[in-house]
Formats: structure tokens, C-alpha cells, sequence
């Protein structure tokens, strides 16, 4: 089995120089090559720490990152020559222009003038910022320094990519523009990208998979895990619904039924495929009259809800997985 | 990539950001326009003067002792010498000295401006993290940003030596010309580590101060600070140290005396000496304060 892109054992970050503020706590993950990877947290969850410490910037006080199978704290340099990243807030050299400043990035990857020209065309083309590369940054729009912010951060063509809000503020049309370009990264050039966002549209429609964190890992997997990962159904059904739960509780497979007026929640952690028509038989032969039947998928929304502010995702019929 | 292409690319870096940032270009400014109008004055200044005694007394030459001391273009300078009581042996000092000390003075707002921008201004700028996320170790990283910062400062502390040089040429008494040999060696060749290895210090401070620094406004009050020290500490301490503990007055004459007596490249040896070992505690002191993890936490 080949390395993860990014392997993270127990990591953890104390700041002593904040009052010994905990910013990740006992931290595990791994992320696998060519995904899209969504980290998700609120405000001081800690998720630019640990992309801080992916990339060697910030010591862990605990833990070890590998990245590529190298450790991070072992081999920096070799590491952040295969990271590309574009932090929440970056910024840039406002009196160069665009290509004055690749020229600067790409001599410290070591890339010669040529190279740089090479590699960052069809970049500057397909962002469209091809006719702007002679302008200075301190013209761009915030959407177009983002896009450069981009181009700069895979001018050395990194294998892993990390970026921190990279769509924040930007208008719908560039936001896409970026979304395609990820996708293309991660499918064709198989490029890792891990993503911290506060959009959850965007990661829905770009990660593969998620993790919440909220200083200490809350929850990790692929969307349809996370979403439907316990199966829960509601049989909608004309009159009450309680002379139902014992006789659907007997079916093997089936967890957690509950009667409420004319709805039977339940849980099925067996195949879906053979319970469910079980269960709506059960009901049907105990005298039910089914009007529906409803999967009960959460969306990332109430998922991140659910973990960021439990009590908000009880009441909204949200649990901890 | 060699070493030296990566120091090339920043330091055009350096130059065009400062020829491009309106406070930096005043500190720029500063540092050569100012230097090279007073040069150009005071080489005009004794040209003409030249010229009118040359109208006067046809006959007369420059090397004529005590009289071109006392009429020549140089008379100013020389009488503003004896004023101070610069003794004959420290004429060669002078040489070296003045434009040495000016052009570090008047590069001076450009270094302080370059280094703030250079370190602190990074983090100011949200630039940092993006350079320190490339692969090139701290160490490196720091003395190819203390390079490209010192370089363009160097060449102003350089083009300021050699005008006041120049000027020093055109104006100076005919006793520093001959003592000297030549102000124009010692002014550029001789002057140029005097010029820099002070310049150095404020490179290594302000590398050190910009570590903890958030803003160049915090950072420029607090290397400002550290410029005041030694001016005050010169003007009034050092007086105050002598008049206090006259034993040490009678040490330091003795020292004095000694180091008079010294040939002058050895004694031009110690002054470099001196003047490089609080460069290298200084530029040591920001080596080891510059390290990534200590810049973004």
C-alpha cells in the first residue's frame, strides 16, 4: 500500500507564548494522494495551525506529520518543496508586477526566469490573468490577486496543496473558475488538495472527504459516511404509529424505533436493501397505511452544526456520529 | 538555482520596491541626492576658489606649506580641523572618517526603511508566511534577505563616500592631501568597511527586532530607540563617565596615546576589529532569533 499524502499521528500545539492556549489537541488523520480534502472548524478550531504545521512553519508540541512519508520535523525543506500554499489572508508584493513577482516566488524553488515563464502561461491562461501580467499587483482586484495567490502557490507544482478560505469574498463567477481548477488539480494531475473553509457549499461540491475540528478531531470520513452513515428512515404513515414498533423492532437489522403520532422513526445497520422493504411489509401486515417513506440524510449544514453547537444540532434532530 | 541567482532576484526585488514605494524612495533620496548636491557644492565651492587664487598669484602651487593652509580652498576645512584640535597624525583618520561616517549617516534612512521593510514589513505585508513556506533552510533565508537589504545601502554609503571624496579632493588642505596620499583611496577603499560594518549592526537589530515586532511602526520606534543610544550615550555619557572616574579618563588618554603610536594599518586593523565585533554579536543575535517558528507564533 503506497504512503497517505499526508499522515498526522497524535498531533497536538500549545502555545506558551498565548497563555498556553491548546490549539489542536491530540490530532490523527490521513489523507490519501489525489483527494480533495475538507477541514472544517469553526473560528479558532485550530485548522491554520495545523496547516501551518503540515507545511513545517510552527513546531507541534506533540505529534508527528509525515508528508510524502517524510516527517515533517526530520526533512522541512524537502517537504515544503512538494506544499503549495495559499493562507486565509495572504498577501503580496503590491509594487511588482504579477510576473515580477512569480520570478521572486519561483527563485525560491529554485526555478530559474524560464521556467517560471513556462509553467505559469498556462496557469495565467486558463485564470484568465494572461493580459495582466506585466500590471502591477497593487491594481488587482481582490479576485484576481486570490487567482494569482493560486498561481503562485502551484508554480513549483506542488504534489499537496493547502489552502485557507481560498474563495472568501470572491464573486460567484471566479469562484467557480477556482472550483474547476481544484477539480482539474485533483483528478487529472492528482494533485492532494486540502481545503479549510467556512463554505460548506464548496466543500460539499468539491471534498471527497471531511473532518470537523474543533481543537480535538470531531468527526472524519466521506460525505455519504457522514451523512447517512446510520441509515435513519421516517415511515410516514395515516393514524398512529405506535402498535408498530414492536413488531418492526423484531426485524434483524433494525435499531432505534420510535413512534411519534404518525411517524416510525428507525435505524437500519444492516444491508438497506433487504430491511427497508422488510420494515415497510412489517408495517403494512400489522395494519399500517404507509403514505411515505423518507431517508433522513443530513446535509454538511446540520452535520457541522451538530458538532460545532450540539445543542443547536439536537434540535435540529442532529447527533454525534 | 545557484546561490547567487536567488540573492540577485531579491535584491532587484529590494531595489524595485523601493524605487516604487513613495517613503522608501524618500529615504533613497536622502541617501544619494542629498550627499551628491553638498559634494557637488563644495567641489565647485573649491574650483572656483582655485581658479581666483590661481588669477591672483600665478605663481603660487598648492603644496606651498603653510601658506595654501591659510588661503588656499581648504582653508575652511583646515581652520574647522585645528578648531577641533585634530592632530596631524589623525589627518589620514579624517580622510577615511568623514566621508565614512556621513555616508553611513546619510545611508542610514534608507538602511533603517529597507531592513523594516524587508523583515517586519513582510509580516505587515502577509508575505511572510508565503516565503517562509518555501523550502530554502533560515539560515540561508536570513543572510540573503540581510544581503539584498545591505547591498543597495552599501552602493549609497559607497556613492556618498566618493563624493564627499571628491569634494574632499577639490576642498581639502594641502597637509591632509599630502599626509593622506590620495583622500580618493582613502575614502573609497579604506572608508568602505568602516561604512559598512556599522551598517551591518542596524541590519542584525533590526532582523533581531523584527522577530517580536508585529507593525514597522513599532519596529521603527524601537530601532530608532537603539539609534539614539549610542548618540546619547556619545554626547553624554561618555563625558559624564570621563569627568566622574578620572582614573578612567587617564586610561582611555593612555589607550589613546598607544594607539597613536601604532603604525597606521594597525591601527586601522583594530578600528575594523572594533567595529566588527559588535556586527557579529548583532547579526548573530537575529541569525538566532530568525527561525520560523518563532516568526509566526
Amino acid at each position: 500500500m503506497s504512503e497517505p499524502a499526508i499522515r498526522i499521528e497524535g498531533l497536538s500545539k500549545v502555545y506558551p507564548s498565548k497563555g498556553g492556549v491548546t490549539a489542536v489537541e491530540d490530532v490523527s488523520l490521513t489523507i490519501g494522494r489525489g483527494e480533495i480534502f475538507g477541514l472544517l472548524g469553526p473560528n479558532g478550531a485550530g485548522k491554520t495551525t495545523m496547516v501551518r504545521i503540515i507545511c513545517g512553519l510552527i513546531a507541534p508540541t506533540a505529534g508527528t506529520v509525515y508528508v510524502d512519508g517524510l516527517a515533517v520535523g526530520d526533512q522541512p525543506d524537502a517537504v515544503r518543496s512538494r506544499i503549495g500554499l495559499v493562507p486565509e489572508d495572504a498577501g503580496d508584493y503590491k509594487n511588482l508586477t504579477l510576473d515580477e513577482e512569480l520570478e521572486y516566488h519561483g527563485a525560491m524553488y529554485g526555478l530559474d526566469r524560464a521556467a517560471v515563464r513556462r509553467r505559469s502561461g498556462p496557469l495565467l491562461e486558463l485564470l484568465g490573468l494572461r493580459d495582466r501580467a506585466g500590471h502591477r499587483l497593487k491594481t488587482f482586484s481582490r479576485g484576481m490577486r486570490r487567482k494569482f495567490h493560486l498561481i503562485r502557490a502551484l508554480l513549483h507544482e506542488p504534489r499537496i496543496l493547502l489552502l485557507d478560505e481560498p474563495t472568501a469574498g470572491l464573486d460567484p463567477v471566479i469562484v467557480e473558475e477556482v472550483w474547476d481548477l481544484l477539480k482539474i488539480l485533483a483528478t487529472e494531475q492528482h494533485v492532494t488538495v486540502v481545503l479549510c473553509s467556512h463554505h460548506l457549499e464548496e466543500v460539499e461540491r468539491l471534498c471527497s472527504r471531511v473532518a470537523i475540528l474543533r481543537k480535538r478531531l470531531l468527526i472524519e470520513g466521506s460525505l455519504a459516511e457522514l451523512s447517512g452513515g446510520d441509515h435513519r428512515y421516517r415511515l410516514d404513515l395515516l393514524g398512529e404509529a405506535a402498535a408498530l414498533v414492536e413488531g418492526v423492532g423484531r426485524i434483524s437489522g433494525v435499531v432505534n424505533v420510535k413512534a411519534e403520532n404518525g411517524v416510525l422513526h428507525f435505524a437500519v445497520v444492516g444491508a438497506i436493501e433487504q430491511v427497508v422493504p422488510e420494515v415497510v411489509r412489517c408495517a403494512v401486515s400489522g395494519g399500517g397505511r404507509v403514505l411515505g417513506l423518507t431517508r433522513n440524510e443530513r446535509d454538511l449544514r446540520s452535520l457541522y452544526r451538530s458538532f460545532v453547537n450540539p445543542r443547536e444540532g439536537a434540535e435540529n434532530g442532529g447527533a454525534h456520529v | 538555482m545557484s546561490n547567487l541567482t536567488l540573492l540577485r532576484v531579491m535584491v532587484a526585488k529590494e531595489i524595485r520596491s523601493t524605487l516604487r514605494e513613495r517613503s522608501q524612495l524618500m529615504g533613497l533620496m536622502l541617501g544619494v541626492a542629498l550627499p551628491m548636491i553638498i559634494a557637488g557644492l563644495v567641489f565647485y565651492q573649491g574650483v572656483h576658489a582655485s581658479r581666483m587664487r590661481a588669477a591672483r598669484h600665478p605663481t603660487s602651487s598648492v603644496a606651498t606649506g603653510s601658506a595654501g593652509r591659510s588661503r588656499g580652498a581648504g582653508a575652511p576645512l583646515a581652520a574647522m580641523m585645528r578648531m577641533i584640535g585634530v592632530p596631524p597624525e589623525l589627518m589620514r583618520w579624517a580622510a577615511i572618517g568623514l566621508p565614512a561616517v556621513l555616508g553611513v549617516f546619510f545611508s542610514i534612512g534608507y538602511l533603517m526603511s529597507a531592513v523594516l521593510a524587508s523583515f517586519v514589513g513582510e509580516k505587515e505585508g502577509r508575505t511572510l508566511e508565503i516565503l517562509l513556506a518555501s523550502p530554502i533552510s533560515d539560515g540561508k533565508l536570513f543572510f540573503v534577505k540581510c544581503v539584498s537589504v545591505l547591498l543597495p545601502s552599501a552602493c549609497l554609503a559607497y556613492v556618498f563616500a566618493a563624493c564627499a571624496s571628491l569634494a574632499a579632493v577639490a576642498a581639502a588642505p594641502p597637509e591632509l592631501l599630502r599626509m593622506a596620499g590620495s583622500a580618493l583611496f582613502f575614502g573609497l577603499v579604506l572608508g568602505v568597511p568602516v561604512m559598512i560594518l556599522p551598517q551591518i549592526w542596524f541590519v542584525g537589530l533590526g532582523a533581531a527586532i523584527s522577530v517580536k515586532a508585529e507593525t514597522m511602526k513599532g519596529a521603527g520606534q524601537v530601532l530608532g530607540a537603539f539609534f539614539m543610544i549610542p548618540f546619547f550615550g556619545l554626547t553624554y555619557g561618555v563625558p559624564l563617565l570621563l569627568q566622574t572616574f578620572p582614573a578612567v579618563r587617564a586610561r582611555l588618554i593612555d589607550l589613546g596615546k598607544w594607539w597613536l603610536g601604532l603604525p597606521f594599518m594597525e591601527q586601522y586593523g583594530l578600528a575594523l576589529l572594533l567595529l566588527s565585533v559588535p556586527a557579529v554579536v548583532l547579526i548573530g543575535i537575529g541569525r538566532s532569533l530568525f527561525r520560523r517558528d518563532r516568526m509566526l507564533t
